[in-house]
């Protein structure tokens, strides 16, 4: 190669990484976050994200510029998830559709009582952030995802069906399942907290003390470790 | 529950909350809730469940992790330059030996 063309492509290398540290450098939080649901331990997600970059960057000529970077970004990150990572750890993957029994799934809406409803939405609302990812862990791999693909990222069925590979009918069953189970398990959490809507609306209100309002989010919190 | 919309709101409201439904479908069940407690009550808990996870999932990369990322897609510039096909790539923690072929990467990564 002359000098003038290494040159010219040293420079072109160097404005596309630019470019990409421009645009997909702002992700790194989220992806972190998403690494985070996936590996559910710090360090293999910082490896995960590592990665990600290191494969979108080698293929980001590829990227059709006008097009969605963010959902290209989770694409490479939920392939090497499963590619490299899923493998490893110890629980075996087992598709979760197939095994879960209606036992696991909880009560169904449309049982739910109004009263009980009011109580969910002011528990759910008062759990602290620990509480939820608890439970987020404990719900299958890919009904978590699901959820934290539309729940947090705000992606549409179809961008989900895209990133996980699977029909959208699938996606909008792991997402109706994944957020059963975790509002059940939310539920359950507040309840053993001794959780008790604020105001005496409700049926749990009479076994707790008056002002249970005010120490609710001590309760909860408390006994999350 | 027989023809009171309320089954039929119910089934929709997951893809309501997501902004899933075509606009007539959308403002039936906007309609529906507006008028029945027990419909309402249904979505208020699925509003309460999406801002709990978004609250509980809305975490920092560390800066270790940034600088990282920075250095390393440097190193991958200087790589390219040279002509060196990437050999930096196969120094990092994890990642694996079949991607210190840049060009072999790229094509991987884009068949995801």
């Amino acid at each position: 190669m002359s000098d003038a063309a290494a040159v010219r492509e040293s420079a072109e290398a160097a404005g596309l990484r630019q470019l990409f540290e421009d645009q997909a450098l702002p992700f790194i939080d989220q992806l972190y976050a998403a690494g985070l649901r996936m590996t559910r331990n710090p360090s293999d997600a910082q490896d995960l994200v590592q990665e990600t970059y290191v494969k979108a960057f080698a293929a980001f000529r590829q990227f059709q510029q006008g097009t969605n970077l963010k959902a290209w970004m989770y694409r490479i990150l939920t392939n090497t998830f499963i590619n490299n990572y899923r493998k490893k750890q110890r629980e075996p993957y087992q598709d979760p559709i197939d095994d879960l029994g209606d036992w696991q799934l909880g009560g169904a809406e449309s049982t739910t009582s109004t009263s009980r409803r009011s109580a969910e939405a002011e528990a759910i609302d008062h759990l602290p952030d620990s509480s939820v990812k608890n439970a987020l862990q404990k719900i299958p791999e890919d009904f978590r995802l699901a959820v934290y693909f539309a729940d947090v990222e705000g992606f549409s069925y179809q961008q989900i069906a895209d990133i996980m590979k699977t029909p959208v009918g699938t996606v909008m069953s792991r997402l109706h399942r994944g957020r059963r189970m975790l509002r059940e398990t939310l539920w359950e959490y507040a309840r053993d907290r001794g959780f008790t809507a604020g105001a005496a609306k409700n049926s749990f209100a009479e076994a707790k003390t008056p002002d249970a309002g005010s120490t609710t989010e001590n309760t909860i919190s408390g006994s999350d470790r | 529950m027989s023809d009171c919309g309320c089954e039929k709101t119910k089934a929709e409201l997951e893809e309501f909350l997501h902004n899933e439904l075509v606009r007539e479908n959308a403002t039936e069940v906007q309609e529906h809730i507006a008028n029945c407690t027990d419909c309402s009550g249904e979505h208020r808990v699925g509003i309460v469940l999406t801002e709990a996870v978004r609250r509980a999932c809305n975490e920092s990369a560390p800066d270790d992790l940034r600088q990282q990322v920075l250095s390393t897609l440097r190193r991958e510039r200087i790589a390219h330059a040279e002509g060196v096909a990437a050999t930096s790539m196969a120094t990092i923690s994890g990642v694996r030996s079949d991607m210190a072929n840049s060009s072999g990467t790229s094509a991987a990564a884009t068949g995801v």
